[in-house]
């Protein structure tokens, strides 16, 4: 057996398994299976450095990243780059430039540890905050074409959470923007610049697994979309990058393929996910179509009103006002809708006014959501208000790593440990630099800077042209007896309607406000929901652009974000940035920070709320596991930057 | 040495190892629709790119397992389309000339195959 000749590093040529497909070269004892009696999957295998799967602002960031650092890069993705959902971003990047007024990046760093509501590892956002002028900087090398200051500098706006002097020193201007399409330049710049290196980008083909063996990653299986053939992409690191799972509920501002792919593919190869609890709910989503209203829009001084035409947030939030933190916002309108204050024939939602800034401005610095609302609520800003509502926008949870993008898990015993080979960047990670809530602009600043340090870890730990430790031969045979399952699936429920069960058991039973029993209820329902996947039924035979089957595969990695998510709230028992429960109203810490300190016993960690959740999913039953994890208190340079001890977070 | 003959059937020999199904009009062959003799047609353009797309897979396949037995296995299956429906042969050269960058490419290195017997599903 093995391959004639000149492949040096070719598996072994077949290899038998107790399931039912078998693997072999192809044309290798293949007399044994004749055409007309099997259905074959041709199996391309390919090997680099390193692969990057998804081609967002993170995903471009860490292959280019690579690439420069000389490493055979092979990035894959289920979208053309520029249409990952990165391009619908509009709000802007923060960085303390200090373009506007005096600024320091400990002030951003004290905003983003407070926003987090203290759930956020303090060594990771030491690192985020003090890279983010330098990543600006460098973004700005690259051509993104910001939006200036009459003196030629970027221009900063302002953006819910931002303060000056650790609180203190009243609003802060910090979110450099391109207008209000920051994402879309983003996303463009980083592809144009991304061209320039010998990345090979395999387009539209669907990561399907990891490939794990003795708990290392050795590579990613994919499905080409064009020619229905398998791919093995076999590398020393693999990053995943493959954005958030906003569609898990009915109305999302994110696109039809966020569906957490990467979050699905880690929970299958058995490794944890970590805070899917944590989902933030955008304030201004517009009403009825869930498109996206930017923070921006209140960052250049739209206020958001209730039916009697009173500024509300003045009441929930004193000093920000409508710039507070998105969860305290999103949390304000809802309570005005409970209590009968809400607008429009049902009272169902609130208006954000923009009609009483100058019209000037809003045609320089707000031009696209200008058109959006006249598209979506046929509403003219410069006369009407716009009708918002609260909608799922971001995932702070995802897949856990360490400040510089490793990939981990975490015993008692032995704390947080690397996996090695597998690195994951952008919303699919949880550095944890978001904690329980994310402030508005620091999602971009996570993609460009942690794309980045993932490229930079693999070139400290690795070198090009490493050689590859052996694989098995059917590496990846699971996902394709899966694939063909359903590929051939013909049960009873379609996958659409299966779909629609679960986004509307998400939206009904763990929304902004979450009580116990509701949740419950919720996940027994999501429960059941999941063994209906068993009943599925597919329409497509085909294999070349079975667009039933792509679908599908979405649908399974959902449902897995889905269970996660609804298990892990229903089981943390206070309320902490975006996830408020009604039952457990407080924050419930080691010490309680509302009193002085003095005299108080420190809790033990199974007794308080304050540390990262870690769950994983039987994929064969849907049944969740949960663990926790502790936050890490220490920033990276307690001299050059003190860590931030717990406090009461208002606004 | 290149041998080139002609059988009843439709078969070229090429090369002395390699048969290739074309579509070929031989000489002296009664059209039933018209009581004309054609005299051989040669290949059309199309027929030419796609020999021509043939070879280069055959080359760049060869260092690496598996793929020659497939790239014939393809072409096989694909020659009974017929010779008017250029629409279906562009569309499969097209995505032919993709799939052959990615076999050129350093990277690839193997084709491999998942099978599995129909009667068990």
């Amino acid at each position: 057996t093995g391959a004639p000749g000149h492949a040096k590093r070719t598996i072994p040529a077949v290899s038998q398994s107790s399931r039912k497909l078998h693997f072999s070269v192809y044309g290798k004892n293949n007399s044994k299976v004749s055409d007309g009696m099997s259905t074959q999957y041709p199996v391309v295998d390919h090997e680099f450095d390193a692969v990057v799967v998804g081609a967002g602002g993170a995903g471009l960031r860490a292959a280019f990243g690579l690439s420069e650092a000389g490493f055979n890069t092979a990035c894959v993705t289920k979208l053309f780059p520029t249409r990952s959902h990165t391009v619908a971003a509009q709000g802007g990047i923060n960085a303390a430039l200090g373009n506007m007024e005096g600024d320091d990046w400990r002030w951003h760093f004290y905003d983003t540890v407070k926003g987090s509501d203290w759930l956020g590892d303090q060594d990771a956002i030491h690192y985020m905050t003090e890279q983010a002028p330098h990543a600006v900087v460098e973004l700005e090398n690259f051509g993104m074409p910001f939006s200036r200051t009459e003196d030629g500098k970027i221009y900063q706006r302002a953006f819910g959470g931002q303060s000056l002097k650790f609180g203190k020193g009243g609003q802060a201007h910090r979110c450099c923007c391109v207008a209000d399409r920051t994402g879309h330049s983003l996303l463009h710049t980083l592809y144009g610049r991304s061209l320039r290196y010998d990345t090979s980008y395999f387009v539209e083909y669907f990561a399907l697994d990891l490939l794990m063996e003795d708990g290392e990653c050795k590579g990613v299986i994919a499905l080409c979309m064009e020619d229905g053939s398998i791919h093995r992409f076999r590398s020393k690191n693999t990053v995943i990058a493959t954005g958030g799972y906003g569609r898990t509920y009915f109305s999302c501002t994110s696109a039809h393929t966020s569906t957490g792919d990467g979050n699905a593919m880690v929970t299958r190869a058995g490794l944890p996910c970590q805070d899917l609890e944590f989902v933030q709910f955008h304030p201004t989503g517009i009403y009825g179509a869930g498109c996206l209203i930017t923070e921006g829009c209140r960052g250049e001084g739209g206020i958001l009103i209730n039916s009697e035409g009173e500024r509300f947030m003045e009441r929930y939030a004193p000093n920000a006002k409508d710039l507070a933190s998105r969860d305290v916002v999103s949390r304000s309108i809802t309570i005005e809708i409970r209590e009968g204050r809400g607008c429009g024939p049902e009272k169902d939602h609130a208006y954000l006014q923009l009609h009483h800034l100058p019209p000037q401005q809003l045609a320089t610095r707000l031009p696209g959501i200008s058109e959006t609302a006249m598209i979506f609520a046929g509403v003219d800003v410069t006369k009407e208000p716009i009708p918002v509502l609260p909608t799922v926008h971001y995932n702070m949870g995802g897949i856990p790593t360490n400040y510089r993008g490793q990939v981990i898990t975490h015993t008692t015993e032995e704390g947080d440990k690397v996996v090695p080979g597998l690195f994951a960047c952008g919303e699919a990670a949880c550095a944890s630099v978001h904690g329980a809530n994310r402030l508005g602009a620091n999602s971009l600043l996570d993609l460009v800077v942690f794309g980045r340090a993932c490229a930079h870890t693999i070139a400290d730990i690795c070198t090009p042209g490493e050689k590859l430790s052996p694989l098995k031969p059917n590496a990846g045979e699971e996902s394709v007896a899966n694939l063909d399952k359903l590929r051939f699936a013909d049960g009873n429920m379609r996958t659409s309607e299966i779909r629609v069960n679960m986004q509307k058991t998400m939206q009904n039973h763990a929304a902004v406000f979450r009580t116990g029993k509701v949740l419950k209820e919720g996940c027994d329902k999501m429960d059941a929901v999941y063994q209906t996947l068993d009943d599925i039924k597919t329409f497509d035979r085909g294999i070349v652009w079975n667009t039933d089957l792509v679908e599908t595969l979405e649908l399974q990695n959902l449902m897995l974000n889905a269970v996660q998510t609804i298990n892990s709230a229903e089981q943390r028992q206070e309320s902490r940035g975006a996830h408020s429960r009604e039952d457990f109203k407080d924050r419930m810490d080691e010490l309680d920070y509302a009193k002085p300190l003095a005299g108080q016993v420190r809790k033990p960690i199974e007794e308080h709320w304050r540390k990262h959740t870690l769950s994983t999913v039987d994929p064969k039953t849907g049944k969740v596991t949960l663990k926790y994890r502790p936050v890490i208190d220490n920033s990276l340079d307690a001299e050059d930057c003190a860590a931030i001890p717990p406090a009461i977070r208002s606004y | 040495m290149k041998r080139i003959s002609l059988s009843n059937t439709g078969k070229v020999t090429i090369f002395s190892k390699l048969t290739l199904t074309v579509k070929v009009v031989f000489p002296g062959h009664l059209c039933c629709c018209c009581p004309v003799f054609h005299t051989m047609a040669r290949h059309s353009k199309l027929q030419k790119q796609v020999l021509s797309l043939f070879r280069q897979f055959l080359r760049a396949g060869q260092d690496k397992p598996g793929f020659l037995p497939r790239i014939r296995d393809e072409f096989r299956e694909n020659s009974s389309i017929k010779k008017t429906d250029v629409m279906h042969i562009e569309y499969l050269y097209r995505r032919g000339q993709r799939q052959l960058d990615q076999l050129k490419d350093v990277n690839t290195k193997q084709l491999g195959t998942f099978s599995k017997p129909k009667a068990e599903r």
